[in-house]
């Protein structure tokens, strides 16, 4: 469309106000910059503003009368959260120490459940290191980072409040399973796509939308999505046609995860 | 690159190194911070749209109008429409049209790094997220080689078509991309 070519007169520059036009440009770029900022901060405050309403409010247990009343949790954290002040970055740590002990599995996803089904869980992991999502498929939910050392499998969410302590082998992991300020034992099966773990996102009237999604090897899905900090069940995954999914109209991006996946960002 | 030897000294390729390394290091940056950023803050809506979604393929698509008047304009003063002679006010056009534009993509812009981030989930997030990184870093270089009386003259063509080009693209992988999947909604 464009070819390299020498115009007789430079565009745009005349020799009234030449001196003005000069600046001009930098002057766009700055009022680019400072709309910019702005609505940088304004988005800021506005969520700080959003997280403090949500401090007060504590998560409910698992076992509570579910669905009717989503609990407004903290905005910034989709994994519950708890009194707590933020773990430090324990992953990192076990990460560093993870080279000497090899992983037993060098790739493998597990899905499978608490002991009497509270919630399900998926764990996926990839050249030591471990990702996991864990959801009662109607209002607790957590995102879990962490790593395989030997055949020893340590994780947990951005705040600590979650966590998977097992073990892994070529055909299953167990272990228990904290979150939402409950401990259970859990057993998951090994497991081939398209059974695993699935990630959604999606823009809902503005807000940012994410949902987990536990497929087990028996093709049943559970999950939950969190809209503005909401919990609610997820949408109808069918994990053969996951372009199919929305949330409020809205349609939701899936991918399906493995160990090498972020689920946290920090 | 004929150009930079059309005159007796080469003209200013240090500016435009400098122009190009700015641009870098903002496209580099967008890119990082929306990486890094955790996505999932609501984010402040605009009034008088159904959803902060509509709202934003709304603004770009309005942007990529006022793009379109750049490409005419700029084509018109480097006189690449046969017979036709660009009008006196063909710059101010120019100018206030890319102003306009650019300022309305600020927006959609923020929303987009602000509540979603740097997503490479499908083919279209992750172009989406390149491109609209990319479009900063080029934007910047543009307006800060436009001040500079002495860059070589193939570059400011070179970085419009690119501003032009990855603006379409933007388009295309966003609001496009919503109205045939949403209907087109306000």
């Amino acid at each position: 469309m464009w070819e390299v070519t020498t115009p007789g007169e430079r565009p745009g520059l005349d020799s009234r106000g030449e001196n003005m036009k000069r600046y001009a440009p930098l002057v766009t770029l700055a009022a680019v910059a400072a709309l910019g900022v702005g609505l940088f901060v304004a988005n800021t405050l506005n969520q700080q503003g959003a997280a403090q309403l949500s401090a007060s409010a504590a998560i409910e247990p698992a076992s509570a009368a579910a669905g009717q009343a989503p609990t407004v949790v903290d905005l910034g954290r989709l994994t519950p959260q708890s009194a707590s002040p933020p773990a430090a970055t324990g992953a990192e740590d076990q990460a560093q120490q993870q080279g000497a002990d090899a992983p037993a599995v060098a790739e493998k996803a597990y899905a499978g459940w608490s002991s009497g089904k509270e919630v399900s869980v998926a764990i996926a992991v990839k050249a030591g290191r471990a990702v996991a999502y864990v959801c009662d498929g109607k209002k607790v939910e957590a995102w879990l980072e962490g790593t395989v050392a030997g055949d020893t499998l340590s994780l947990e969410s951005k705040d600590g409040s979650a966590t998977i302590n097992g073990t892994v082998s070529e055909s299953s992991s167990d272990g228990t399973v904290t979150v939402g300020g409950k401990t259970w034992p859990f057993t998951a099966e090994g497991v081939t796509a398209p059974a695993g773990l699935y990630e959604g996102r999606a823009d809902v009237r503005g807000v940012a939308a994410r949902v987990g999604w536990v497929v087990s090897g028996d093709g049943e899905v559970t999950g939950v999505a969190s809209v503005a900090g909401q919990k609610r069940s997820a949408p109808v995954l069918n994990p053969a046609d996951p372009g199919a999914v929305t949330i409020d109209g809205a349609p939701v991006e899936v991918s399906a995860l493995d160990g090498g996946s972020t689920v946290i960002r920090r | 690159m004929r150009a930079s030897h059309a005159v007796g000294r080469p003209r200013g390729s240090g500016g435009l190194l400098v122009a190009s390394a700015v641009g870098s290091l903002v496209t580099v940056g967008l890119g990082v911070y929306g990486r890094l950023h955790e996505p999932t803050f609501v984010a402040i809506n605009l009034a008088g749209f159904s959803s902060g979604v509509a709202a934003k393929a709304w603004l770009a698509t309005a942007a990529f109008v006022l793009v379109l008047v750049q490409l005419v304009t700029a084509a018109a003063m480097y006189g690449r429409f046969p017979r036709i002679v660009a009008p006196s006010w063909a710059g101010a056009l120019h100018r206030w049209s890319g102003r306009a534009a650019v300022l309305l993509t600020v927006p959609v812009a923020v929303h987009c790094l602000y509540a979603l981030g740097f997503q490479g989930g499908t083919t279209r997030t992750l172009l989406h997220s390149l491109f609209g990184c990319f479009f900063y870093g080029v934007f910047v270089t543009k307006m800060l080689l436009l001040q500079r009386s002495h860059a070589p003259r193939w570059s400011l063509p070179v970085l419009g078509g690119a501003v032009f080009t990855v603006m379409t693209a933007l388009w295309l992988t966003s609001s496009v991309w919503f109205f045939t999947t949403s209907r087109l909604t306000f």
